[in-house]
């Protein structure tokens, strides 16, 4: 008891010095920098290359929050996270914003202490099958033999399904994704399953990626999300309405390209409103009245962002599915910016 | 009166003998140091209980009897995703046990050869299988484990080309599948009284053995091993058909088969062993006083005859002790298939956790399990060892 209180009292003057103040966005706005914790290895995702330079879905969020805050996507420290590192470096105040496909469950967020943004990925558990199989659904698996990662949610999912539509298949448990993959390449299994994204990636670096579909059916449901510590609502306020202004920006037809002349000539007065030529918005939430042109202008409205990362202008070629608005046929949706 | 000075009197040596002993600075020592790991324990356990009711996890085996979410692969008795954990462990067990008894029966066997080949006056058989040796030994046996499987699994053809050398059988990177014998329903019976045959005809080997009676058992051996079987058999009324291995859908249906993941923990367990093995009958050998060979040799036996007669049943007494170690150590190194993906022990106890949180059975059921085949084995070797040894009068 003692012990934990000592350690408790330790973590405190640690992390005291930042939980003194009342908002992470003024020490954002303060220090000039955002910092924020991805990974770097996975292209589409995370990806840091040769040059030097940064891509993927989860450093364009980062990209876009620091030009929604700070009005330059350049002013951010962009930090490199293992599995086990995320939390840790988000506890500590290492790091401002965890963007690194973080899956939003409610343990996470009522008993762990933290916000999720978003969410801004929704995904689920996939299969990726031959296409000289002829499997075009999942339901065509009956007796197949799949790669799963052992131990995980998904090789639950995985025997649930089957036994529901009254199905038999053959487990092969690997220990990673790096022992999975070649598995299912080189022909072990029949089908492997993952997240969709994920899948797509790997099938990308196979070097036989067109002798490989992923599957358009999902099994159960998975949410990614960028995450805060609890306890700075204001920053929490300005990354969801981020999120929200890019599905915005979408609904709205403003695009990378068009937004600095929608911003100057439009007459919409919604378009006006939302863009900041009228009324004081983003000024109300501390940040400027621009701040959702210099987001669009960072990485563009959400059908751009992931259409050039994980979708159809990216090497991956990941549907939009759910990711797509509500009117057309996804569940992304936005609060009306009045 | 006199009783009870008898009792204080006798009570009182004791007390005066325990002081005395404490008052030795070694027993002192021991007794802290006994106190002092049972108070290690105590804390342990209850730290790891405050812990537990903090995460409120419920501690406790009552999740054995839940239902168990996942699939296992291959299993010796009949499992599905639903049954319980419980059984789930048994398939486990079994597989772990199924992998470890065919490993010592195949790594002895090759260490015999090996060991026999390292005498052998060819130089070249010896320096090959010395080299053998060299390599099996000091590669890690994690590595082994990979390289047979990534060499199953990329090198065999797939399954829709798999190699066919004769009818029924198929060889794929699926694995190895083979023509079973289907008896109907009489399958499980005909194996128990097999099973009851090898148990008769082992004992009227140790018989002929012990008693050292003459005359040929060779028929009797074999009548004792297969009559149970074949008269089940045939009481049974059941037919015998040829169970062939046949392309459905994505895989080989029916006959045997024999898993990729199952056949690389077999083979590098196989190997690995083997290779201390063979160090181990070599030594055994050499044990046995060279008089011995020399005095077999002058009474004309043959090279074979001399082995099998004078030296062999001489080194065993050597080589049991060291070997049963070996038989141990490869039913404990089992648990690296995890690695491949065999569904032995280890990969149920893991997914059962990644299921219930629950880690301090899980690990405590892996442990007892281990605890429990190994000091079997050890105890019957050690029994083995008795009867073996020489004994001196």
């Amino acid at each position: 008891m003692s012990l934990r209180t000592i350690a408790a009292a330790a973590i405190l003057a640690v992390t005291g010095a930042t939980a003194a103040h009342a908002d992470l966005l003024d020490d954002i706005k303060a220090r000039g920098e955002l910092s924020c914790g991805t990974l770097n290895y996975l292209p589409g995702v995370g990806f840091l290359d040769d040059k030097g330079e940064w891509s993927g879905y989860d450093v364009d969020f980062c990209k876009a929050a620091a030009a929604a805050i700070l009005g330059d996507p350049s002013k951010l420290k962009l930090v490199a996270l293992t599995g086990p590192q995320k939390f840790p470096a988000l506890d500590s105040g290492e790091i401002d914003i965890l963007s690194r496909s973080v899956t939003q469950t409610i343990s996470r967020e009522t008993t762990l202490g933290y916000d999720f943004i978003g969410p801004n990925l929704m995904t689920g558990q996939g299969f990726m099958v031959r296409k000289d199989s002829g499997v075009t659904s999942v339901d065509d698996l009956d007796g197949a033999t799949i790669c799963v990662l052992g131990g995980s949610a998904q090789e639950r999912y995985l025997a649930e399904y089957f036994a529901y539509k009254g199905m038999t298949f053959t487990p092969v448990a690997a220990e990673g994704g790096d022992q999975m993959y070649p598995m299912y390449f080189d022909g072990r299994c029949d089908a492997v399953t993952q997240e969709p994204p994920y899948m797509a990636i790997r099938r990308l670096r196979s070097g036989q990626a067109d002798e490989h579909v992923i599957l358009s059916d999902i099994i159960s449901k998975s949410y990614e999300a960028p995450v805060i510590r609890e306890g700075s609502p204001r920053l929490r306020e300005v990354l969801q309405w981020m999120h929200w202004g890019m599905i915005t920006a979408e609904e709205m037809g403003i695009t990378q390209a068009n937004v600095e002349e929608m911003a100057a000539t439009s007459q919409d007065p919604n378009v006006r409103n939302f863009l900041g030529t009228d009324g004081n918005v983003g000024q109300d939430m501390g940040v400027s009245n621009d701040w959702m042109v210099n987001v669009i202008k960072a990485v563009g409205n959400f059908g751009e962002f992931f259409d050039r990362n994980l979708g159809k202008n990216s090497a991956l070629g990941v549907e939009r599915g759910m990711n797509a608005l509500h009117r057309d046929g996804g569940v992304l949706f936005a609060p009306g910016w009045q | 009166m006199a009783d009870l000075a008898a009792n204080a009197q006798g009570g009182a040596r004791p007390f005066a003998r325990l002081t005395a002993a404490l008052s030795r600075p070694t027993t002192l020592a021991q007794v802290l140091f006994v106190l002092g790991v049972a108070a290690l324990l105590v804390a342990l356990t209850l730290v790891a209980q405050s812990n537990l009711e903090r995460l409120s996890v419920k501690s406790g085996y009552g999740f054995l009897w839940e239902k168990a979410p996942f699939e296992l692969g291959e299993s010796l008795i009949a499992y599905k995703a639903g049954d319980t954990y419980m059984r789930a462990f048994a398939v486990g067990i079994l597989n772990t046990l199924k992998v470890a008894a065919l490993g010592i029966i195949l790594s002895t066997a090759l260490g015999l050869v090996i060991a026999l080949g390292q005498l052998s006056p060819s130089s070249v058989v010896a320096r090959v299988c010395r080299l053998y040796i060299e390599t099996a030994r000091n590669v890690p046996l994690l590595m082994q484990l990979i390289f047979w499987y990534a060499f199953l699994t990329a090198s065999l053809p797939r399954v829709k080309q798999a190699l066919s050398p004769v009818e029924g059988v198929y060889l794929s990177n699926r694995g190895l599948f083979l023509p079973a014998l289907d008896f109907g329903g009489a399958g499980g019976q005909i194996g128990l009284a097999l099973l009851a045959g090898l148990v008769m005809a082992v004992a009227l080997m140790v018989w002929k053995l012990r008693t050292q009676a003459r005359g040929n058992i060779a028929w009797a051996f074999w009548g004792l091993l297969l009559l149970p079987a074949i008269a089940t058999f045939l009481l049974s009324g059941a037919t015998v058909s040829l169970d062939l291995p046949e392309l459905k859908g994505f895989n080989f249906r029916g006959g045997l088969a024999v898993s990729p993941e199952f056949l690389a923990l077999l083979l590098g367990l196989t190997f690995y062993t083997a290779a201390f093995n063979a160090e181990v009958i070599r030594g055994g050998i050499l044990g046995v006083p060279k008089g011995q060979t020399e005095a077999a040799t002058a009474l004309g036996l043959k090279r074979g005859q001399v082995m099998r007669l004078v030296v062999i049943p001489q080194a065993l007494r050597i080589i049991i002790p060291p070997i049963s170690n070996n038989f141990l150590n490869l039913t404990k190194e089992s648990s690296l298939a995890v690695a491949i993906g065999y569904p032995e022990l280890v990969r149920v106890a893991n997914v059962t956790l990644a299921e219930t949180s629950q880690s301090i059975e899980c690990i405590s059921i892996i442990m007892l399990v281990f605890l429990t085949i190994s000091l079997s084995t050890s105890l019957f070797l050690n029994w083995f060892n008795a009867r073996a040894a020489l004994v001196t009068r």
